[in-house]
């Protein structure tokens, strides 16, 4: 038995160092620039897909991929997980002027994240699209995964 | 410790006995029911899945992929994989690694298998592979299974991917391939947790409900707000690593992350299991 705690405590100082290798030096893994550079991407590339889901084509000119998100009520900035996470996107409206929509943000210590916007704005979540089909609004909710490393 | 003075003939060293020792393995667990039901139901388990699912509306958006099952079944290995494959591969994985020992001990035939001329080391290693190609059929089966299931129950449509490009059909199946083979690493690290659970408790519903609960603890630590730190050094977080994959702009520092921390834990619990083995006494019987 007394080999077995042994090992038991091999074991855990070879975790020990290993986690403290990997988060040497290391901030927390969720934090509002790696938010803002995931989902900026992701809602333009999303809003392209909307675009060709409703039209056909995608004929309005695409967002850029600029987010600013802020956690629990804050202006801007904020680290770690949770469901209290805002981030501000440029969204074209179909008036032709672009501007910042709200997304509620629900961020895993995983580092996956999972948006819901502003149905009123982008849809819900089924839209009826060019072909008279109903489709999966993209930009209703939607999920993405950052680098936590 | 006689008992290692005598079944240590070092100067005539069997040859082959490894291989031999990993056939009998393999024959002895294709032979069980309980072996190829697992089998059967991670092959068939997400067919009656996606046939669960098109019989409703609604989606399982709490999922990644989950709001496009309906639209591409390339969608379908990704929700298997994170809805089923964090608690499921720890049980799967140890129903052989956590047993393939303490079936011995269970049936007391460890006196009669260690006189024969295999050494210590070579029926550890034998079993040891024994129960890691069994893990591989496994994922193998399952990340087929969900792939067919997929595109031949919901059909091969492009699918979004984690960053919101969109992914032809062609390069998601090779993504949900490589997706799949992502989750061995954490999987086979598992499956040595298991072997050594199957050795130090020598009691088979330990040496399988063992590993299981340790996965459990660490996914429910993974869940809280707690130091970041420890969260990349459990073995349940190499099965998120295939997140990365999933865009136009893949990032691999989860991954290359995953498989030091699944090697790190199958190295320590292996030379763990090794060395108890290698010590007991089986003659007390």
């Amino acid at each position: 038995m007394n080999r077995l705690l042994g090992c038991a405590a091999t074991a855990a100082a070879a975790l020990a160092l290993l986690g403290g290798t990997a988060g040497c030096g290391a901030g927390p893994d969720i934090t509002s620039p790696r938010l803002e550079h995931a989902i900026g991407p992701t809602f333009r590339n999303l809003f392209v897909l909307q675009q060709t889901e409703l039209h056909g084509t995608d004929n309005m000119p695409s967002p850029d991929t600029w987010a600013n998100c802020a956690k629990g009520g804050r202006k801007s900035g904020g680290s770690g997980p949770g469901d209290d996470w805002v981030c501000l996107v440029h969204w074209p409206s179909p008036s032709g002027i672009t501007q910042p929509i709200a997304y509620e943000v629900n961020v895993q210590p995983t580092g996956c994240y999972r948006a819901q916007g502003p149905a009123t704005l982008v849809g819900q979540q089924r839209i009826r699209g060019a072909d008279g089909q109903q489709h999966t609004n993209p930009l209703y909710e939607f999920d993405g995964c950052f680098d936590t490393t | 410790m006689t008992a290692v003075a005598l079944d240590e003939p070092a100067v005539t060293r069997p040859r082959g006995g490894v291989r031999t020792v990993y056939l009998w393995e393999l024959e002895k667990l294709t032979a069980q029911w309980r072996i190829r039901a697992v089998a059967a139901v991670c092959l068939l388990a997400p067919f009656a899945f996606v046939l669960a699912l098109k019989t409703q509306d609604t989606v399982p958006s709490d999922t990644l992929f989950g709001r496009w099952v309906h639209d591409t079944g390339y969608a379908i290995p990704g929700v298997v994989l994170g809805f089923a494959g964090q608690w499921a591969f720890p049980l799967l994985t140890c129903v052989v690694a956590g047993d393939i020992f303490a079936a011995e001990d269970h049936h007391g035939t460890w006196q009669t298998i260690l006189i024969r001329s295999r050494t210590r080391g070579q029926i550890f290693t034998g079993k040891v592979l024994a129960a890691a190609t069994f893990t591989v059929v496994v994922v193998a089966l399952a990340g087929a299974g969900s792939i067919a299931a997929g595109v031949l129950l919901v059909g091969h449509q492009p699918l979004v991917a984690l960053d919101g490009s969109l992914v032809s059909s062609g390069r998601a199946a090779e993504l949900a391939a490589l997706s799949w083979l992502c989750v061995l690493p954490p999987a086979l690290g598992f499956t040595a947790l298991g072997v050594l659970f199957s050795i130090a408790t020598r009691h088979s519903a330990a040496g399988v409900m063992g590993p299981v609960l340790v996965g459990l603890l660490m996914q429910l630590y993974a869940y809280v707000d707690a130091l970041d730190v420890i969260r990349h050094a459990l073995l349940t977080t190499p099965f998120d690593a295939w997140h990365g994959l999933m865009s136009a702009t893949p990032y691999y520092g989860p991954l290359v992350e995953g498989c030091v921390v699944s090697a790190v834990y199958a190295v320590v619990c292996l030379a763990a299991g090794y060395v108890l083995l290698r010590r007991r006494d089986f003659t007390k019987g």
